[in-house]
């Protein structure tokens, strides 16, 4: 035990002041900093499309063609466009409008006519980069027009009324799956897939190096293989948890600071109501055992090299599996969670870690199932580690000739 | 006093026997050095006393017990030198002396101690990529020591150092043998093993074909060689008495001698005709004539 902790420690220092480690810390903390603004620029955004906060003035000429067949148009233009000037429009200064409109995106020009059919909206602008939608300015308007056609009609105000009252409605959704769940179980997801991947690629870098460097023989007679194997892949583990946590810690302060109360996403506010601690428990589990098993494999897919450029070919078919198991996760997730696909994957070890986290918060599951699906998770991991390390001290002396599996009768630890 | 007992070790691998059946023992503290040519099998004989490779057949004991990392303290320098070339000195001697169950403190002061020793403790904070290869083979050297062994195995400790760093070690390992640590020596220097080993076993083909106490083993080959140093030539004399020379350079000749007869002869002839030896020995072979003897009986 002590053996696994100096190696766990040991590996967790090394890697720690590593330079990819840092920088992609860096660039981590960067991204997720840059994801906490983008509500505040997108409001930023929408806002310059409306001619508001944005610190240019700009005008919007509304030229009035209809003999005042709509009356209050230019009052709505005025309150739609409150960071704006609309100015009244003469049809003589035309050719003028549409010079400074050619000019400068800040100019816009509303003409709005009466034909055969009715009235008739036309918005000139520079481009169609200046984000103004004459079909929103059209919905604010039409309401005056039908509610002063029916009073010309002799309806009464309360009639008028009532024609442009909107039925209230609201979404209610009673399974297990909110748009909140759906979002952490999917951003959990690629977490795990991103630990999995890259710090899975750390242990088997890790392996081989020591092989390429020989220090493996030194080690092995310092201490049993399988303490190196289990330390290592600690060691590597907790690391991908640390950086993690930092990550998450960053993003919540970013949430709480930067992201306005009002924000929605698809519409509805963000909430964490189906993140119960037995699911933050399980959560961690899963990411603990799902992290380790592919780390064993990929700790003897490292052990089979001698020279680190043969890295990636060993690797192939642990990465394969790893990605064929993120996708099988991702689909059900996404396509089909209560299908039987989604059923066997729940119970399956290399893909339950991928599954099993997103169901916790998305549907209604039996703690039972959970429990079990995470005893075969565990068991499959604690062979592939005995069988990880049997190919870590079999490989030691193994240079210049690829392991097989029947090299490994009489592995000793 | 400890025994350190190996007996018929054997490995195959496939069809080729790299270890036929070697048997020795260090019963007491010093050096016992296990020579032979590049592929005489004194690698796989260390590799299966210390466990890492398991042996076909025969067994390996200390004081009786099969030998683990748990039954002796035993210190190894592998023949393939390996250490983390990104890992500042200083922190890769704590590890490897924490993995052998040293405390923090005591692996640092051991790795201190051992570096001021060996005259490299201005790398202490340096990562191992920037040494020297002479000062990385230090390095490792103290790894293998840090926990203060009782049993000591070095596989080819010289090879790759510059004389400086070889007279060094020599002195280290003088040392360590002093300091009652039973030492197994391999190396295909004979040279470097005649000044270390009390004992010997050499190999060839995986076979065992000589072992046994050195002073011993040399002093059954009698007295062979006679080295003359003079003024005068000496040549017509050694051919007179039909001497055969194995070595002459600008200062002296060594001859070959089928007994103390033949150093008697020489003298008297040398006294006859009025020349006097500045320098006149006879001595046993030396380990690399026995081994070439050796090797030439089995041709």
């Amino acid at each position: 035990m002590k053996s696994i902790l100096t190696v766990f420690k040991f590996t967790f220092k090394e890697a720690l002041r590593k330079k990819a480690f840092i920088i992609t810390t860096i660039i981590g903390l960067a991204l997720i900093i840059g994801a906490a603004f983008i509500p505040i620029i997108e409001r930023q955004i929408k806002n310059a499309d409306l001619f508001g906060d944005s610190e240019e003035s700009k005008t919007l000429y509304f030229l009035d063609k209809s003999d005042g067949a709509i009356p209050g148009a230019k009052d709505v233009l005025v309150e739609m466009f409150s960071g704006a000037s609309v100015e009244t429009a003469t049809e003589d200064q035309i050719s003028e409008y549409e010079e400074n409109i050619k000019k400068d995106s800040n100019y816009a020009l509303l003409v709005l006519e009466m034909t055969d059919s009715g009235p008739h909206m036309v918005l000139m602008t520079k481009s169609f980069m200046s984000g103004l939608d004459v079909n929103s300015i059209s919905q604010a308007i039409s309401p005056l027009y039908i509610s002063s056609v029916m009073k010309e009609q002799g309806i009464s105000d309360e009639m008028v009324a009532f024609s442009q009252s909107m039925i209230s409605s609201e979404m209610k959704y009673l399974g297990n799956m909110d748009v909140s769940g759906y979002a952490v179980g999917i951003a959990i997801l690629m977490v795990m897939f991103f630990a999995i991947y890259y710090y899975g690629y750390s242990v088997a870098l890790s392996v081989a190096s020591e092989k390429a460097s020989r220090v493996m023989e030194t080690l092995i007679v310092s201490t049993k293989p399988s303490n190196v194997l289990i330390g290592k892949c600690l060691g590597t583990g907790a690391l991908g948890l640390t950086q993690l946590s930092v990550f998450l810690i960053t993003g919540a302060i970013g949430y709480e600071v930067l992201v306005p109360d009002d924000f929605t996403l698809m519409g509805m506010p963000l909430s964490l109501s189906s993140f119960t601690f037995a699911s933050a428990v399980f959560v961690l589990l899963y990411f603990i055992f799902g992290f380790s098993l592919f780390a064993f494999l990929n700790a003897a897919a490292g052990a089979l090299v001698d020279k680190m450029e043969d890295l990636g070919a060993a690797m192939m078919p642990v990465t394969i599996m790893s990605m064929a198991s993120f996708y099988v996760g991702y689909f059900v997730a996404v396509m089909d969670p209560g299908g039987i696909i989604g059923e066997i994957a729940f119970f399956a070890p290399l893909t339950s870690p991928f599954i099993v986290p997103f169901k916790l918060l998305n549907s209604d599951f039996s703690y039972t199932d959970a429990i079990i699906s995470l005893a075969v998770l565990v068991i499959t991991t604690v062979i592939v580690a005995k069988v990880s390390a049997g190919f870590y001290t079999k490989s030691v002396l193994r240079y210049g000739k690829r392991l097989k599996f029947k090299d490994l009768k009489g592995a000793k630890d | 006093m400890s025994v350190l007992k190996i007996e018929g070790l054997t490995k195959s691998f496939g069809e080729k026997v790299a270890v036929d059946s070697i048997s020795f023992q260090i019963d007491s503290p010093g050096v016992l050095g296990l020579i032979g040519t590049n592929g005489a099998g004194k690698t796989t004989t260390i590799r299966m006393i210390l466990g890492i490779l398991e042996s076909d057949e025969g067994s390996a004991t200390w004081d009786g017990f099969k030998i683990t990392r748990e039954s002796v303290r035993f210190g190894y320098l592998p023949e393939e030198r390996g250490i983390y070339p990104k890992t500042r000195v200083i922190d890769q001697l704590v590890y490897f002396g924490e993995l052998r169950g040293m405390t923090h403190s005591a692996a640092k002061a051991s790795a201190m101690r051992l570096m001021e020793r060996l005259d490299v403790t201005e790398y202490v904070n340096m990562t191992a990529d920037k040494l020297s290869k002479g000062n990385q083979q230090k390095i490792q050297l103290i790894a293998a020591m840090i926990h203060d062994p009782e049993l000591i195995i070095l596989d080819e400790p010289f090879s790759g150092l510059d004389p400086v760093n070889t007279e060094m070690l020599r002195e280290f390992i003088t040392e360590l043998a002093a300091n009652n640590k039973y030492i197994l020596m391999s190396s295909h220097q004979m040279a470097t093993v005649e000044e270390f080993s009390r004992d010997l076993v050499m190999l060839h083909n995986g076979k065992t074909i000589l072992q046994g106490n050195l002073k011993k083993i040399k002093a059954g080959y009698g007295h062979t060689n006679l080295v003359v140093r003079a003024d005068q030539d000496i040549r017509t004399i050694s051919e007179e008495l039909g001497l055969k020379c194995i070595r002459t350079d600008a200062q002296e000749s060594e001859y070959k001698i089928s007994g103390d007869e033949d150093a008697k002869a020489m003298l008297m002839r040398m006294t006859e005709r009025g020349v006097v030896p500045v320098r006149f020995e006879i001595r046993e072979p030396s380990l690399h004539e026995i081994f070439l003897e050796r090797m030439g009986s089995l041709k």
